[in-house]
């Protein structure tokens, strides 16, 4: 069994494409590529070196050269590609010499979960993608000796690319995986694979295998934490105090906490002689505290673990809870972040301090599958976030199917935005600084030169995504329509790379949104629309507001609190304490950025938006809050996601 | 002074087009008496009048100069008004004015024209620079029984928020989005010029990707604040029609262009394509005919230095022909022959697997005498393509799909060129041959795809049966009428021998795109498509070896016979 040894190519896609093509390659054109094969392949094999290097081992039978992977495919499926072969492609088969035996030719998993590659087999065809790689179909004019000078070229360039996409493949499969041994790792799906080196496979699953590196200043916050628990375990009989790890998932694996706060304990359990449930930290009390959490926090930054100050006995008996709450964290994260289209993180941590004295110890916990955990360093540093300045308005109009539940407003609220949130985070073009970058590429290609605080950024959608030419009618039974104008101030680690730094854009966007429609429909629930009564033919609901203030000691992490029209910033600066145990001066909580809508203002935009005028000329003197919602509206004419009927149907399946 | 300084620039002027134009405006209204208007749209920095278009009085109006502007690319303005004894002045003053009588007009006499009109020059319009593609998509909703009303409003939004529009190449990483002049960055797609010696609009095209931006630029807020996210639900049951409709936009570009220029023709581009969209759907509403979403497609028509950009609205075809019949008139398009069919349209960046007209392609052909050639583009069908091995025996299915590809791609019919089995279904089907016809490998001849294309296409065809390969010669004049009046590939088979004496003989079907005759020597060539091919689609092979080229008069055997099968043009063709 060779298990990825020397060629772990592995390209599905490209695998699969090629041996479509090779099969059903037009007749004349194999024929005379095979003519001119058959003339000249022994010349090539005995003089091109960089073509030997390609040919491994080198069998002048073997018409190799820039051979298609097809029998290199990574079919975990097992099945065969020729099947449904017609007889013309049969007949092309035979005419060719084609020899594929597809139970040789792929890769597959045998029952003690081992993902196997056939080596290549002889062969004495190539396809027509073949000779197309080496420019052969366009040189009827060039001599012998240019052809074979071009092969050699494009052999050294195939042969570079080759390298590079074995290793993406390899990346791909190890992605997610654990060291098993020095020379196997078992990835995500549960399949072995062999690595070449320990060092190698470090690099393929390097993310797996990341630091925690706390912010320097957290070493203080152990210290301060022990003391506190041992405190609050001797007078008030309390086993564990939990904390949430705010930080970032970085792109180079390891996991960035800049702060700490500690997960409330129930008033119950403060009260003299409270009970013993109170005092026992469930999950559900945890993950629920967390959420509120995840709500104020701004994109890129993540609660990415919980930190446990207790004896080891207690911490023992408590691993299941630990691991129940991270899922469940992990799930309410997704939703606010992603509404659950993706998962923000499949691994989240657990830091355990044994109390009185115990150094912390850091577990990465697989929440998704359950995994084993596996332990890891823990280090301090001094760390750095950088801002991700943006803003984004749309308009968004749903018709969505009228639930007869009370969680009405929010599930329809998440399905009036869940398309426009798959379009954005599908969308793989963001501006930085008015510049395209390549999302593999760090956000500072030095990392000391040329680095800044923040970055400004420009965020879009596809204009096409999901839409074709077509038309139909339908009934404003349940119209949506969703307007934002919001500002965004996203955070990701300095050394991140540009695809984290998309995500965590899009993220923030998603989750402002979110977040306020969850706070707004609970305070529905309390105040506004008690058993879910349903509002008149047209209401229009104001989102709560944001009121900000920066994390301690990183200035580029914004951390927001949303204010209802009735409440004050110091209602903001309370709950920021109470939630991340942070004291703010009321003068750094920031609720200037967005306002509650005059009359005027709601009135227009209850009305129909067909209706309204269009003005061009906003320099007018009569500028006010009219003739800024009306340049608002303009501003958002271009509806962004316009779902109607299909959703419906869809919905009430 | 200095506007009339302007104004005495001299512009370039097609004079054949001009009358060209105004011949085909006289045969769509052939019995019109009024007053004959017109509008000069033109290229105002190249003093460039590209076309004239003619039109009765009363269609000359706001709506119409919208509609034709909406049809043409981004770089081609209405430049001036046309006077043909009557004055009419459009909207606007216009940089130019030109002064046409009938007479000259009808007698198409330049002359007449330039010494009337100071100001122009009778020249070739330059045609050249590459098209920017990319794809818009848009949505509507109209509220039941104010469509009209809605649509309207919904363009003027689209276009009041356009500059949410950014459009990407990442290859090129070009970014062009919304800026000022000023902050132009020069020369911004040159490189895409850099080593081509020709480029044209519908052959050269770089894709751009559309992009929405949901960030806007807030520095000209009038407040700090924002206001808060809403949502407004409602459920008053108000009947609406969702719309949603994608735009092709194609931009013309030129090596020079600026940054700024390039957005801002895009820009223009989605206006015209939305108020394209707009016309046709007013134009259904007031009609009661059902309105929707469009098509973008593309055109070069014959002779035009420009494209042509039509909006097809998705109607029945006895309202579509209507429409299109509509827009010929509109455009001084030919009547005798489809123009606007979607299976004309340009497809930018869909490249086709088989060679299209190769013999454009053959180059230093030194003429015997004049040249009589088919007219329009085609596919070189042949054998091997599509998977099916038909050597020795398809060489006349191959021609026959090769002239069903000419009634494709010059209009006459959207359906696709029909398979082997296909045609011999259908000589089934119409009695010519029996059940196990299909499937088999039997050949057919001349007077088979002349039963195909009248059943399938409804096409006559004419015969001309010889007695041998000599004879063929001898019908040159009737080939040259034919190509000089119908236009269409000939398809000559020899017939009555063997399908096993076909295979031996290698004499077998070919096509014929024109005749290069010398009336008075008699001598003559063939220009011929042969089916027989086996290779891969390869241009320079194809021609060089002889497979599309011209043919003496002894490439046929005189010691045989062959039928010639002339296909016809369908009546009543817009």
């Amino acid at each position: 069994m060779t298990v990825c040894e020397k060629s772990p190519a592995v390209n599905l896609a490209s695998a699969r494409e090629n041996a479509a093509s090779f099969i059903t390659s037009p007749i004349s054109t194999l024929f005379w590529k095979k003519i001119f094969f058959e003339q000249f392949s022994n010349k090539i094999l005995e003089e091109n070196k960089d073509i030997d290097r390609l040919l491994t081992p080198i069998d002048k039978n073997r018409a190799t050269f820039g051979m298609s992977h097809v029998d290199e495919i990574v079919d975990l499926t097992g099945g065969s590609q020729s099947s449904g072969l017609s007889e013309e492609d049969k007949y092309y088969e035979n005419l060719v010499d084609i020899e594929l035996k597809k139970s040789e030719s792929a890769m597959r998993v045998n029952n003690r979960n081992e993902i196997s590659i056939s080596l290549p087999k002889k062969r004495n065809s190539f396809s027509d993608d073949d000779l197309e790689a080496y420019d052969l179909d366009d040189t009827f004019d060039l001599s012998v000796e240019e052809k074979l000078a071009r092969m050699s070229e494009k052999a050294k360039e195939k042969d570079i690319k080759k390298k590079q996409e074995e290793l993406e493949a390899l990346e791909n499969l190890a992605r997610g995986g654990v060291f098993e041994s020095p020379g196997s790792v078992r990835n995500k799906h549960g399949y072995y694979i062999s690595v070449p080196s320990i060092e190698e496979g470090k690099k393929l699953i390097k993310y797996f295998l990341g630091m925690i590196i706390f912010d320097q200043p957290l070493e203080q916050w152990i210290d301060k934490a022990v003391k506190q628990h041992c405190t609050a375990e001797k007078e008030l009989s309390i086993p564990a105090s939990v904390y949430y790890l705010i930080g970032s998932f970085a792109s180079d694996g390891d996991f960035h906490i800049a702060h700490a706060a500690k997960c409330p304990v129930p008033a119950t359990a403060l009260e003299e002689g409270g009970d013993s449930l109170s005092k026992s930290l469930d999950d559900e009390w945890i993950s629920d505290n967390a959420e509120k959490l995840v709500r104020m926090l701004p994109g890129g930054v993540h609660l990415v673990g919980l930190g446990w100050f207790s004896s080891k006995s207690v911490y023992t008996n408590h691993k299941n809870t630990i691991s129940r709450t991270l899922a469940r964290i992990q799930r309410s994260s997704n939703q606010l972040t992603t509404m659950n289209l993706a998962s923000v993180s499949d691994h989240l941590i657990s830091v355990f301090v044994e109390t009185p004295n115990g150094k912390p110890i850091g577990q990465i916990i697989e929440v998704v599958r359950k995994g084993p955990d596996s332990p890891t360093k823990i280090s301090f540093s001094k760390l750095e976030w950088i801002s991700l300045v943006s803003n984004a308005s749309a308009r968004i109009n749903v018709n969505v199917p009228a639930l007869p539940s009370h969680h009405e407003f929010y599930n329809h609220f998440r399905a009036a935005i869940s398309k426009f949130a798959e379009n954005l985070l599908e969308c793989e073009y963001m501006l930085f600084d008015n510049q395209l970058m390549d999302k593999d590429d760090p956000l500072f290609k030095d990392a000391k030169k040329g680095r800044k605080n923040a970055l400004e950024v420009q965020l879009f959608i596809d204009p096409c995504y999901q839409r074709e030419n077509s038309g139909f009618p339908f009934q404003a039974t349940n119209l949506h329509e969703i307007l934002f104008d919001l500002e965004i101030r996203a955070a990701v680690p300095s050394r991140s790379k540009v695809e984290a730094a998309m995500l965590a854009v899009k993220h923030h966007l998603i989750r402002t949104l979110a977040a306020r429609a969850e706070l707004h429909y609970e305070s529905m629930e309390i105040v506004e629309e008690p058993g879910g009564a349903r509002p008149t033919h047209c209401s229009v609901h104001q989102l709560p507001r944001p009121a900000t203030t920066v994390l301690y000691g990183q200035s580029s992490i914004l951390i927001s609190d949303y204010l209802f029209e009735a409440d004050t910033v110091e209602d903001a600066q309370r709950n920021i304490d109470e939630m991340l145990e942070m004291p703010v001066n009321i003068e750094h909580v920031d609720e200037g950025w967005e306002r509650a809508l005059e009359p005027q203002e709601m009135e227009m935009i209850r009305a129909p938006i067909e209706d309204q005028p269009l003005i061009f000329d906003d320099s007018s003197d009569k500028a006010g809050s009219w003739m800024y919602t009306s340049f608002l509206l303009i501003a958002l004419a271009v509806l962004v996601a316009f779902v109607g009927i299909f959703l419906y149907y869809a919905m009430n399946k | 002074m200095v506007q009339k300084q302007a104004s005495m620039e001299i512009w370039t002027i097609d004079c054949d087009h001009l009358f060209e134009n105004y011949a085909n405006f006289h045969r769509a209204f052939p019995d019109y008496t009024g007053n004959v208007c017109g509008m000069a749209f033109g290229r105002p920095d190249r003093h460039e009048v590209v076309h004239v278009f003619f039109c009765i009085e009363d269609m000359l109006n706001q709506g119409t100069v919208e509609y034709i502007t909406s049809a043409l690319p981004a770089d081609i303005v209405l430049v001036g008004n046309v006077s043909t004894g009557h004055s009419i002045t459009l909207s606007g003053d216009q940089p130019i004015s030109l002064q046409l009588n009938k007479e000259m007009l009808e007698s198409r006499d330049r002359s007449a024209f330039l010494e009337e009109n100071g100001q122009f020059n009778h020249g070739i319009v330059s045609y050249s620079g590459m098209s920017l593609v990319t794809a818009v998509g848009f949505e509507v909703a109209l509220r039941n029984g104010r469509e009209a009303d809605d649509l309207r409003h919904a363009v003027t939004r689209l276009r009041a928020a356009s500059f949410r529009f950014v459009f990407i190449n990442k290859e090129l990483n070009v970014v062009l989005k919304e800026h000022d002049e000023k902050d132009a960055r020069p020369n911004v797609l040159s490189e895409l010029f850099t080593g081509k010696a020709e480029v044209f609009p519908h052959k050269n095209c770089v894709n751009f990707v559309a992009m929405q931006s949901l960030t806007r630029n807030t520095k000209d807020d009038k407040e700090d604040q924002k206001l808060v996210p809403t949502v407004k639900i409602t459920r008053d049951g108000q009947q609406m029609y969702k719309m949603m409709c994608l735009f092709e936009l194609v931009v013309p570009i030129q090596k020079e262009d600026s940054s700024f220029s390039v957005y801002s023709k895009i820009v223009e581009t989605l206006k015209r394509r939305s108020v394209s969209l707009l016309y046709v759907n007013l134009s259904a509403i007031k009609s009661k005919k059902p309105i929707g979403p469009t098509l973008s497609a593309t055109f070069l028509p014959k002779d035009w230095r420009s494209l042509l950009h039509v909006q097809i609205p998705q109607w029945s075809e006895t309202d579509l022909k209507s429409h299109r019949l509509h827009v010929h008139k509109l455009l001084n398009l030919p009547l005798d022959r489809p123009v606007i069919r979607v299976a004309q349209s340009i497809a930018f960046g869909g490249k086709s697997q088989l060679l299209r007209s190769p013999h454009e392609a053959i180059a230093n052909y030194k003429s015997l005498g004049r040249l009589y050639l088919m007219k329009g583009p085609y596919d070189y069908h042949h054998y091997l393509q599509d998977n099916i091995d038909d050597s020795g025996w398809g060489c006349a299915y191959r021609s026959l799909q090769s002239i069903w590809s000419w009634y494709r791609l010059n209009g006459y019919t959207d359906e696709a060129v029909p398979s082997h089995r296909q045609i011999q279904q259908c000589l089934v089907d119409i009695g010519d041959k029996e059940e196990k016809f299909v499937g088999s490998r039997q050949w057919i001849g001349s007077t088979e795809i002349g039963f195909v294309l009248d059943s399938l296409l409804g096409v006559e065809s004419k015969y001309i049966v010889t007695n041998s390969g000599s004879e063929v010669v001898e019908r040159a004049r009737e080939l040259a009428v034919h190509f000089q009046i119908t236009g269409t590939p000939v398809m000559i088979a020899l017939e009555h021998i063997s399908s096993k004496q076909m295979i031996g003989g290698n004499m077998l079907a070919h096509t014929i795109l024109g005749v290069d005759w010398d009336e008075s020597s008699g001598e003559v060539r063939f220009l011929v498509l042969d089916p027989h091919y086996t290779g891969s689609d390869h241009l320079q092979t194809v021609l060089t070896k002889g497979w599309c080229a011209w043919k003496p008069a002894n490439f046929w055997n005189p010691a045989t016979f062959y039928n010639l099968c002339l296909p016809q043009l369908p009546q009543d063709t817009i």
